[in-house]
């Protein structure tokens, strides 16, 4: 059975895919990332795949907010 | 003001490059603005330049983790122990997590107002402009709403109004790059959004630097 961590993971890669491959994320202390390798942290559950999916949470949760602040 | 940058990889001459145009607004404003870059980054540095100039206003851009600020051999040269060198200031970090502890610490150590960000500071690049970073359409939003902050206290704004014009600044990014076409834009977005709900400050949020 799929629990809410392995939902959230899927859905962070699935995000991260949709952006085309030649994008490379700087993650502070933690360096430099292309999509794939960035794709992998969250596969692994590394700390820089943990940085990803905090990253598209918030995301996720402040956008609406953020368009329509009302 | 004294100006600490350092650029030793991709991310630290992302900053350094957008902080030109900082350095020279700030000196066009009469600012006399200190630079500490490369091997000259030290404790021992900045204090010697704080004692000569009594700056109002601090500002670095490198790597920082929530206890330190990180030279540019990407060794600490700034912790908890030394946080006092920010006394008597208004200080703002371009650093992952800085705001955390290191704030904390040098308000209670007597610094004005302490800006920064509680999370890792992300930046979204286009491989194709690794090398000129100034033609990067994708970093650029994002760095952009993090130097607001320069250029918004050194006009005469104190803190709280500064992170408002980030805030501002983020949002109309943002609305930009939801209608862009450029393929990458949605990378942008989301290290914008992730960087604006981690600025923040501690300290007085009517401090100026003039």
């Amino acid at each position: 059975m799929e629990t809410d961590a392995d939902y959230i993971k899927k859905l962070v890669k699935e995000r991260l895919y949709a952006m085309p491959p030649d994008v490379s994320f700087s993650v502070g202390n933690f360096g430099d990332y292309t999509r794939n390798q960035l794709i992998e942290e969250v596969d692994k559950g590394t700390e820089v795949g943990k940085a990803a999916i905090e990253m598209q949470l918030i995301f996720i949760r402040k956008m609406p907010k953020l368009i329509n602040p009302r | 003001m004294i100006v600490i940058r350092t650029n030793h990889d991709i991310p630290t001459s992302y900053l350094f490059a957008y902080s030109e145009e900082l350095i020279k607004e700030a000196e066009a404003k009469g600012f006399k603005v200190a630079k500490i870059e490369g091997k000259e980054i030290s404790e021992a540095t900045l204090r010697s330049r704080i004692k000569n100039r009594k700056p109002r206003f601090i500002f670095f851009d490198g790597h920082g983790s929530d206890t330190s600020l990180f030279d540019n051999s990407g060794k600490e040269f700034i912790n908890l122990d030394s946080a006092d060198v920010f006394q008597e200031t208004v200080t703002y970090t371009i650093a992952c997590s800085c705001l955390v502890k290191l704030g904390s610490v040098a308000i209670d150590k007597g610094c004005y107002a302490f800006i920064g960000y509680k999370k890792p500071f992300w930046i979204a690049r286009d491989h194709k402009f690794e090398s000129t970073p100034l033609k990067d359409r994708i970093a650029k939003p994002i760095i952009e709403c993090s130097n607001i902050i320069v250029k918004s206290l050194i006009k005469g704004n104190d803190v709280e109004e500064s992170i408002r014009k980030s805030h501002e600044k983020a949002v109309d990014n943002i609305l930009k790059l939801i209608y862009s076409k450029e393929p990458l834009a949605p990378a942008s977005l989301q290290a914008l959004v992730y960087n604006d709900e981690a600025l923040s400050f501690k300290g007085e949020a009517s401090a100026k630097i003039i």
